[in-house]
């Protein structure tokens, strides 16, 4: 057998294979790589050594019998994977009937791959990938896959432990290097939430193999491999007629995919996954509006009065949703400041003030200097040569030029507003709502795979002077399942977050938030917050932030301090018994590649000490995708089930699915269970996000935009 | 407190009832967009007054369900017209036929061809004609491209600006590579003038209809 692989490898070695992948690209219904039934890039059963392209998230439904899978996959990098799934076992049940009914066993698991080696016209991609790696177990595999590529075939070969190992044939192949890994000591079936690193690559392994053709005019992938997960031999399915799986992906688009194969001999799976790539706003925007530039005459009556100019610069600016917060015309320079909701880029808003000013702008004016605001905070100001902007502006110059010979600064604390020539009148207070439907979910419970809730929400803010805010959310409910909930928390510590069914079950129709907060930034890149009242569905306290982001520096330091109390479960104006101090300092860093680092170490709601570390990527369209984990003083035992708290989150710019700017994201976060340990007061208008996104660094990187 | 809540709720509603746009606007922004995407984009109206205003030669463009974009000739080089649009969309055109892009998101960069097109009412419908073509965003290069002529009826088509008389030539083209088939249609005048065509140019771009609304010179 190894004899057989070995030549296949010197085979595909010695294969000079040309491929030219951009034709594919050109096909109507464009063939590629396809998710296996876990979700991660792969055959059906067994994985392989492709990736999606990164900034990738994709959502699969593979569904069999016995096993169902759920998953949505991730790819931060274009050689990384990550995979998060729930698995419905239907041969199974959740538990006893009297505590799930008659729910099948649902199984979650996290699935990573990452690759080695990317393709050449000799070598094979190369890939190692865990599966099931802090889960129950169950699926628990680890795998090394390579990959190359002959004209329309893709093939696959590499060596696979764990349950992909079950065929066996290879002897614990990893022995050499450790006698640990002679010996898988995983029992299979856990409670999960750790990983079992010690049983990784160890133990029996087996040979994986697989072939997947492209017939490219007709958008079909035909996939055969050898399955060496053997499932009659861990007793998951009766009977194996066969050992071969023979499948088919439908390559319907980009985005949709259909997919269908028959297992074991004797089980038809049929399968579909959307995916999108986020990489790129692919949606097209509109361009920066024409300005007319002013003739002579109306140039000279500016001159004598400014106010001519202030209105225009107003109106100008009202059309592209930019609202002037002050203006100063001076002897050779404009100072602008401005605010807008309809840019998610403050570079582009930026962008299009300076060209206005620079439209309308006597002949004497040479610099514009735009005081870029969020909120009441003033978080840059950007000082522009009005004839470099031009030139650059007619294609003379580039964009490039225009960053280099321009100053980026910050003066956080004397904002312009608060000495200006032209202040628009602003009638305090200023109100402002929103409503919408909304959803609750409550996802892999025993009492029901899904629970939820659609409630109408409102939310209101009312501004009582400039920095001083009310804000006030409420929601109504329109239909919930909720009453459903019978699992209360076993919990030993102070039941923080773990009594969420209750709050659920209880505060259908609830204040969600009814709070003062003040703002200010009283030393140049220093911004404080103050909170008082009900600051989230579950505490109600008072406290504040402070957070210290030299604007040309990388890094980031903060510090919050709250006393709360816990809410009731109805969440109007009760209080429970239960209050605390809570509070982290904070660090945050702007690393390579586009990772953001934050690190809070304090005291959590519960009272436990400890840190937590969250890392994410943020892409230029603004598309992040993060992880976070926190590890305090509580035991395993303490914690319960998944013995630390960590997640991941997702978030898409909300302009990505619009044909106009938007400013926003639509967030989707999950953590596999609510626990008390680690848990953290949710802070509204957290000062990093108000001001995170606002340094040097981010306004090089969002420069392109600076002209369209 | 039910009532409190009420109370705060009604004089919500009650003060601001009138905008609407306040009532969930993530969803109405939303729904715009997918029925932009799905049924197209309302058309600008482009008026023959706005196009006789205008003092270059120029040509309604829509690509697509997308808007109506007007374009004006921005130089011609012999056979080849170079039209631009506002958002600084290029498109090289020869005898009626996109022939270079550029500024969409998936751009022809050569369309090589040996034929004569200038006169398509006397062209020879019994022959396949062979085009060589490259595209940048991806590169593909020298894609190659069959085609052949039919002439159709002739009508009096209405345009923004006059009614003229026309004749339909369909020109059906394939690419055995890609398993790609289209037609294209040109509507030309008694000089083989294209005042009004339907094209497909790429794979990754949805068809493109223009009509010249003033003739270059």
């Amino acid at each position: 057998m190894k004899r057989i692989f070995f030549f296949s490898y010197i085979l595909l070695l010695s294969s000079n294979t040309f491929t030219n992948e951009s034709i594919n690209e050109y096909f109507s219904n464009p063939v590629g790589h396809s998710p296996s039934n876990y979700g991660i890039t792969g055959v059906i059963e067994i994985p392989n050594a492709r990736f999606m392209d990164e900034a990738s998230i994709l959502w699969n439904f593979s569904g069999s019998y016995p096993n169902e899978y759920t998953s949505v996959t991730a790819s931060p990098f274009s050689w990384m994977e990550a995979s998060y799934r729930y698995t419905e076992i239907k041969n199974e049940n959740y538990g006893p009937a009297n505590y799930s009914g008659n729910q099948s066993l649902k199984d979650k698991g996290f699935d990573i791959k990452i690759g080695l080696l990317k393709e050449g016209n000799k070598i094979p991609a190369l890939a190692i990938g865990l599966r099931d790696v802090a889960g129950t177990g169950l699926f628990s595999s680890e795998y090394i896959v390579a990959t190359k590529r002959i004209q329309n075939l893709d093939v696959t070969f590499g060596l696979g432990w764990g349950m992909l190992g079950t065929d066996g044939g290879v002897s614990s192949p990893l022995k050499f290097i450790d006698d640990s890994f002679a010996k898988r000591n995983s029992s299979g079936f856990g409670f999960g939430g750790e990983f079992s690193y010690k049983d990784w690559f160890s133990g029996k392994a087996s040979y994986l193999g697989a072939l997947e053709y492209d017939l490219r005019k007709m958008g079909l992938r035909l996939k055969l491999e050898y399955d060496t997960t053997n499932p009659d031999q861990r007793r998951a399915v009766n009977k194996v007629d066969s050992r071969f799986n023979i499948g088919l992906t439908y390559h319907f688009n980009n985005n949709l995919k259909f997919s269908t194969s028959f297992e074991r001999g004797n089980q038809f799976r049929i399968g579909f996954n959307l995916r999108g790539n986020f990489l790129k706003d692919t949606i097209n925007k509109p361009i920066p509006k024409n300005v007319v530039r002013l003739n002579d005459e109306q140039k000279k009556r500016i001159l004598d009065n400014n106010e001519i100019f202030y209105r225009s610069l107003n109106r100008s600016l009202r059309e592209e949703d930019i609202y002037i917060q002050a203006a100063s015309l001076k002897e050779d320079s404009i100072d602008l400041a401005i605010a807008s909701s309809r840019f998610y880029s403050f570079t582009r808003a930026a962008g299009r003030s300076t060209r206005i000013a620079a439209a309308l702008s006597p002949e004497n004016i040479k610099k514009i200097n735009v005081h870029v605001m969020n909120g009441d905070f003033e978080i840059s100001t950007i000082t522009i040569n009005k004839n470099e902007f031009d030139s650059s502006d007619s294609f003379e110059g580039s964009n490039s030029e225009l960053l280099f010979k321009s100053t980026i600064y910050s003066n956080s604390h004397k904002p312009l507003y608060k000495d200006a020539d032209f202040i628009p009148e602003i009638s305090f207070p200023e109100f402002e709502w929103s409503m919408a439907p909304a959803l609750k979910h409550q996802i892999g419970g025993p009492e029901g795979f899904y629970l939820g809730q659609l409630f109408w929400k409102t939310d209101t803010s009312l501004k009582l002077k400039r920095n001083l805010m009310f804000y006030a959310s409420f929601g109504l409910n329109i239909y919930d399942t909720f009453n459903d909930f019978n699992n209360p928390s076993q919990s030993t510590i102070p039941k923080v977050r773990s009594d969420i069914q209750d709050y659920l079950k209880e505060g259908k129709n609830n204040i969600q938030r009814f709070q003062f907060q003040y703002f200010s930034s009283p030393l140049n890149d220093t911004f404080l917050r103050f909170d008082f009242g009900l600051m989230e569905e579950m505490f109600a306290g008072i406290g504040g932030e402070l957070l210290y982001r030299p604007f040309k520096s990388i890094s980031s330091y903060g510090f919050s301090l709250h006393k709360v109390k816990q809410r009731g479960y109805k969440q109007r104006f009760s209080l429970k018994e239960y209050e605390t101090v809570t509070g982290h300092f904070y660090h945050y860093a702007d690393l390579p590649f586009g990772i953001n680092s934050k690190v809070s170490i304090g005291k959590y709601l519960a009272g436990d000490k400890g840190i937590t570390l969250d890392l994410s990527r943020r892409f230029k369209s603004g598309f992040t995708l993060g992880v976070f984990a926190t590890k305090t003083d509580l035991s395993a035992s303490e914690f319960g089930e998944g013995s630390f708290n960590k997640g991941f989150y997702i978030s898409i710019p909300t302009q990505m699915f619009y044909t106009n700017f938007r400013t926003g994201n639509i967030a989707f976060g999950l953590q596999p269970l609510t626990k008390d340990g680690g848990a953290m007061l949710i802070q509204h208008n957290a000062l990093f996000s108000i001001l995170g996104d606002s340094n040097l660094n981010s306004i090089v990187r969002d420069w392109s935009y600076f002209l369209k | 407190m039910r009532q409190i809540l009420n109370l705060v709720l009604i004089t919500l509603c009650l003060g601001c009832a009138i905008d609407f746009s306040r009532i969930a606007p993530g969803y109405t922004e939303a729904f715009k967009s997918i029925n932009n995407l799905l049924f197209g984009y309302e058309d600008n109206i482009i008026s023959a007054e706005l196009i006789e205003n205008i003092p270059y030669a120029s040509m309604i463009i829509t690509i697509g369900k997308g808007p109506q974009g007007l374009m004006i000739l921005e130089s011609k080089n012999y056979q080849d017209n170079i039209w631009v649009s506002a958002d600084k969309v290029y498109l090289k055109e020869r005898n009626g036929r996109i022939i270079q892009t550029r500024g969409l998101n998936n751009n022809i960069d050569e369309l090589i061809y040996t034929v004569d097109f200038s006169d398509l009412r006397n062209i020879d419908t019994t022959k396949t004609y062979i085009y060589f073509k490259s595209f940048s965003n991806p590169t593909l290069n020298n894609l190659v491209l069959e085609a052949k002529f039919s002439i159709k009826e002739t009508k009096l088509v209405r345009l923004v600006n006059q009614n003229l008389y026309l004749t339909l030539v369909e020109e059906k083209v394939s690419s055995k590579v890609l398993g790609w088939n289209f037609v294209n249609e040109y509507w030309i005048d008694e000089n083989s003038y294209v005042w009004k065509s339907s094209q497909k140019i790429s794979p990754k771009l949805p068809r493109v209809f223009i009509e010249v609304t003033k003739k270059p010179s």
